[in-house]
């Protein structure tokens, strides 16, 4: 079920597309409706934006399964978001995530024990200048080292 | 549009400015390879099999997505396409299976014939494949989704052409998979086309899994005589058996698509309960005999009941309404010789005196190109899939669409409006919009529209055919029984009249056209079905018949027919008890691609076909026993040998006299429950109720009779008991006052209301 | 005239005779190349072409996977197979029938087979006692291969280095 808060902020998205055209909306539409479900989509909740969208749920199915962004298993509050592309891999991510999943006791994809964090491998964030980095929420981390992640982690509440 | 001329291999040709390089490469018969490519849907371009070498372009171009223009120079056989081809072979193969011997699709398989003319024998890629999970997506479609190449060929027809988007790709790159999402899989009532349009082993026939190699069959050209398209289907055969059923290509009847009806309707074929050795009842006990024997029999029968007492009048005729042009005329011709006019093959009629004729003045292809449709009692998207798949293409290309139903049904394309209606108030809603119609081209109004109130949707309907140049009514069968059908009917005929709008008429299916051309109408002295029913008639033939399924009046049927003083001759394909009861002699005959033949289509296209197999056991073609049965009759006029020099004598000749009610009565405004009563899309015939995996479908299960609460209430039902034996579904997307129910199975009361 | 004295000198001193004598004192004393049939056989090629047999995994399972192109590809159109959906979900034959009248020992049923399942034996000293006993079914042709495994083993290793 979607929210009467949500459809508002759907609505919201819808109205900046023609109107045929609600289905432009589907990806701010799942955004929001994962934003409710503890940053989780579950498959009927695509369904239910589909629903309210007007479009078969496959093809909500086929934007939401596409993105990293949308996670289809329940994850943590703060999602490590690891990127294991070419520059990060260069500069040692593989080590790195291994030294994270040790640390935190915990493989990709899943969540900590206490709910807290869950770890993610995605792929190229565009901040190869900083390799190897991840991204908690909205922010960048890059540079890392061993010492640093654990700095970083530690902190999280 | 001025032609153009592009080089391709050296060669110059004409095409028409942006058409799509592939179809240019196609005409002439060049080959370039393709997997995601199809004549009739989207261009996809995403297998990327198809580059080719354009001059002046640096890289190779996919030929299904680049447009010509004059002077392109096109290389297909040159160093870089064959190249490029050959990496991109390398490329699907990675992840592709080799799995080709235990693969249904092998030897048919474009995958593997592209694989042998540019395949590696060596990859560079020496990973592991990967693998998908399957899911079941229903009992006509088996999935092995570790050999899909992701051409989305079943993905863009689910949405393009069924309408309804059931397959999707989900994940991305390595992890996209093709599945349906949250469903029970896939309904939609095309979704065989899937198999046929799957280029590799992916999605393939679930009843024919493992049975057969392509190369084994042998393929027969034939038509689908389910509906009023005659599709055309190529029936492949194997050892006297039918073992699959693909489509055929026709653009002006089906184009290259067939609906599951028509495509799995053969396993019906093999059926155990096929009627296979001739029956004649002694003394209440059935004996399999001879055909010689149970002709005789026959033969006596009719002597000793009517011609010996000169009661030739006391002879009726039914046949179903899936028989052969042929069937049907040999069947009158031979009721008409011995000297009766009762003839009928309308048996689900409920009141024949109350209908009403309405021409079909529309080609398939002309659907297309209308700018408005108005449907009235109709589920086309069940009822007639191939002509609701032209509505939805005219519909996609902006077509406005009205329908006025007795029930919300699931269309697959946008409707203008929807008035849903119970079956007796459809002719004053008619009537408003006549009137509407004939105010607006100030056309003085008749008598029985006087009294008539237009209503805001009456009038918003006859708007829209006014202001169309194009337009079609469509006739469905929900109204046949109405208590005002005839009226209904006329009506439509005016309004299609005054508006210059053409019709199409839905409400019989199957070969019921031939039925009328060949003059298996009841003749002037001749008495009409229910007619027949009431008379105490001394002998019958009838073929094809299962009169719990096929009659409206089923139980007043039975105990006609069951009277003992009667000789009832019964040919069918299947056994049946109720068939058994009342008849003296059981014919068994060959079913749909066991005779040759001709249908009728809405076209009015005489398409004649050959028996793909030959009958089993005993059965014969019916028109054969006809002859026969003539011959012993010594009846003149039947030297025929061959079934094509009956259909060349049927077309010299056209009967069409039955009667045809042209009254117009708007006063029946009784408030009884109106019953649209439907045999469920698939079982409308002996043969698509014998065949397994269609009944295991979810159209194949349709058994409800819906209704909303208010009705229930009245009738004293609930949601979980049944009505006329069928179970109780309560929604409101009923019309008041009324019910409509979807039948699967024969039900104690047929279709009695 | 000199040609039919020297005849008649050969007839009267049982020239003939001497010289049949000659080749059995010879042979008499030479190494036997025939051998005492059946109880003694002579070698046969690892690529001797024989009865058929259909072979099984180690685990038991019947190695036919029903793929049809021995079917296909054989030239005298001996085999018919009919295949089905087992129920454990695998392709499998219900009907494997080779008329031995009609094949000709080709050997491109087993060159077709993607399973090394349909397999030709060295064993070429069979008979029927009836007319239809030719045509050999799924059943002997797997108690066929069971027999004989060893040895289809043995040959098919000595003649796998050559493929």
């Amino acid at each position: 079920m979607i929210s009467d808060q949500a459809k508002k902020q759907i609505d919201a998205w819808v109205a900046k597309y023609p109107e045929d055209r609600k289905s432009s909306a589907v990806m701010e539409a799942l955004k929001i409706v994962q934003a409710e479900n503890d940053n989780s989509l579950s498959a009927e909740s695509i369904q239910d934006v589909a629903d309210y969208l007007g479009m078969p749920g496959i093809a909500a199915a086929e934007v939401a399964t596409f993105y990293e962004n949308y996670n289809h298993k329940p994850v943590g509050k703060h999602v490590i978001r690891f990127c294991h592309n070419i520059s990060c891999m260069l500069n040692g991510s593989d080590d790195l995530i291994s030294h994270l999943e040790d640390k935190l006791g915990v493989k990709t994809g899943e969540v900590t024990k206490d709910g807290l964090i869950s770890v993610k491998k995605v792929e190229c964030l565009g901040a190869c200048v900083g390799a190897p980095m991840f991204q908690i929420g909205d922010q960048y981390y890059e540079n890392l080292t061993a010492e640093k992640i654990d700095e970083i982690v530690d902190g999280l509440k | 549009m001025a032609k153009i001329e592009i080089e391709i291999d050296g060669k110059m040709v004409r095409a028409k400015p942006g058409e799509m390089l592939i179809s240019v490469t196609d005409r002439e018969g060049i080959s370039v390879p393709r997997f995601c490519y199809h004549k009739k849907l989207s261009v996809a371009a995403s297998c990327r099999m198809c580059l080719v070498d354009v001059e002046g372009a640096p890289k190779p171009q996919p030929a299904c997505s680049t447009p010509i223009s004059e002077g392109m120079k096109i290389h297909t056989q040159n160093e870089k396409s064959k190249s490029s081809q050959k990496a991109v072979m390398e490329f699907l193969l990675i992840n592709h299976p080799l799995d080709c011997p235990i693969c249904d699709q092998g030897g048919e398989c474009e995958l593997q014939d592209v694989a042998v003319e540019y395949g590696s024998d060596v990859s560079c890629f020496s990973e592991g494949k990967r693998i998908v999970a399957d899911n079941d997506i229903g009992p006509l479609i088996q999935t092995d989704m570790t050999r899909c190449i992701h051409c989305t060929r079943c993905v863009r027809f689910g949405a393009e052409i069924a309408g309804i988007m059931e397959m999707g790709g989900t994940g991305r790159g390595d992890h996209l998979k093709i599945e349906p999402f949250l469903t029970e899989g896939v309904t939609s009532e095309l979704s065989g086309n899937m198999i046929d349009v799957c280029p590799v082993g992916a999605l393939t026939s679930k009843p024919f899994r493992y049975e057969l190699r392509s190369w084994q069959m042998n393929s027969t050209s034939t038509i689908a005589r389910h509906d009023l398209v005659g599709s055309n289907i190529n029936a492949q055969t194997y050892k006297g058996n039918v073992k699959r059923v693909v489509s055929g290509d026709n653009d002006a009847v089906n184009e290259t698509w067939i609906s599951d009806r028509d495509r799995f309707s053969y396993e019906g074929l093999s059926h155990e309960n096929r009627l296979l050795e001739p029956q004649i009842k002694i003394e209440g006990q059935w004996k399999e005999v001879g055909w010689h024997v149970a002709l005789d029999y026959a033969v006596k029968g009719l002597t000793s009941n009517i011609l010996n007492n000169h009661q030739s009048d006391q002879l009726g005729v039914m046949a179903s309404k899936t028989s052969t042009v042929e069937e049907f005329y040999l069947l009158q011709k031979i009721a008409r010789e011995i000297g009766s006019e009762n003839i009928d093959y309308r048996l689900n009629i409920k009141n024949l005196d109350n209908t009403a004729k309405l021409e079909s003045n529309i080609k398939l292809g002309g659907l297309e190109g209308v700018d408005h449709a108005l449907i009235v009692g109709s589920n086309p998207r069940l009822e007639q899939p191939m002509i609701n798949h032209r509505l939805r293409k005219a519909s996609l290309n902006g077509t406005s669409v009205d329908v006025i139903n007795s029930m919300k049904f699931d269309f697959n394309y946008q409707l203008n409006s929807e008035n849903i209606i119970a079956p007796n108030q459809i002719a004053s809603t008619l009537a408003g919009v006549l009137s509407s119609v004939l105010a607006s081209v100030s056309i003085e109004l008749p008598d029985y529209l006087q009294s008539i109130k237009v209503s805001k949707e009456s009038a918003s309907i006859a708007e829209k055919l006014n202001n169309s140049d194009n337009s079609v009514i469509v006739l469905g069968e929900h109204v046949v029984n109405a208590e005002n059908s005839a009226t209904i009917v006329n009506l439509i005929a005016q309004i299609a009249k005054h508006t210059n709008s053409t019709t199409l008429n839905l409400s019989t299916t199957a070969n019921s056209l031939a039925a009328e051309l060949t003059g298996f109408v009841p003749g002037s002295k001749g008495m009409n079905v229910n007619a027949m029913l009431e008379s105490d008639l001394k002998a019958y033939i009838l073929l094809d018949i299962y009169p719990e399924y096929d009659f409206h009046h089923a139980d007043k049927a039975i105990d006609a027919l069951n009277d003992k003083d009667n000789f009832v001759i019964s040919l069918n394909g299947f056994k049946n008890d109720i068939v058994s009861e009342y008849s003296d002699v059981i014919l068994p005959i060959a079913a749909f691609y066991e005779t040759s033949g001709t249908h009728i289509n809405i076209n009015g296209d005489m398409q004649s076909f050959a028996a793909s197999v030959v009958a089993p056991g005993e059965s014969k073609p019916a028109w054969k026993v006809f002859k026969v049965l003539a011959d012993l009759l010594k009846l003149p006029g039947f030297n025929y040998v061959d079934s094509t020099q009956i259909t060349e004598e049927v077309s010299h000749q056209a009967h069409n006299n039955h009667l045809h009610n042209e009254n117009i009565d708007l006063s029946i405004t009784s408030d009884n429950i109106n019953i649209i009563w439907q045999q469920s899309p698939y079982s409308i015939d002996a043969l698509l109720r014998h065949s397994g995996s269609l009944q295991q479908t979810k159209i194949g299960k349709l058994n409800f009779a819906y209704m909303n609460a208010s009705v229930a209430k009245d009738l004293g039902v609930s949601a979980d008991s049944k009505y006329l034996g069928v179970p109780v579904v309560i929604t409101d997307a009923v019309a008041d006052r009324c019910v409509f129910v979807n039948a699967n199975k024969a039900t104690q009361t047929g279709g009695e209301s | 005239m000199i040609d039919n004295i020297k005849k008649l000198v050969k007839d009267f001193t049982l020239g003939e005779l001497r010289g049949g004598m000659k080749i059995t004192a010879t042979e008499l004393v030479n190494k036997k190349i025939t051998v005492q049939y059946p109880e003694e056989k002579t070698p046969i090629s690892p690529r001797f072409r024989g009865l058929h047999a259909l072979r099984r995994y180690p685990n038991g399972e019947e190695r036919c996977i029903a793929c049809k192109l021995c079917e296909a590809t054989c030239p005298a159109n001996a085999i018919t197979i009919e295949s089905e959906m087992r129920d454990d979900g695998t392709r499998r034959t219900t009907k494997y029938d080779i008329d031995l009248f009609k094949c000709i020992f080709c050997g491109f049923c087993e060159e077709a087979c993607p399973v090394d399942a349909i397999v030709e034996t060295q064993i070429f000293d069979y008979a029927f006692s009836s007319r239809s006993g030719s045509v050999i079914t799924k059943e002997r042709l797997l108690e066929v291969g069971d027999k004989n495994e060893k040895s289809i083993n043995q040959t098919k290793l000595e003649d796998a280095k050559y493929r």
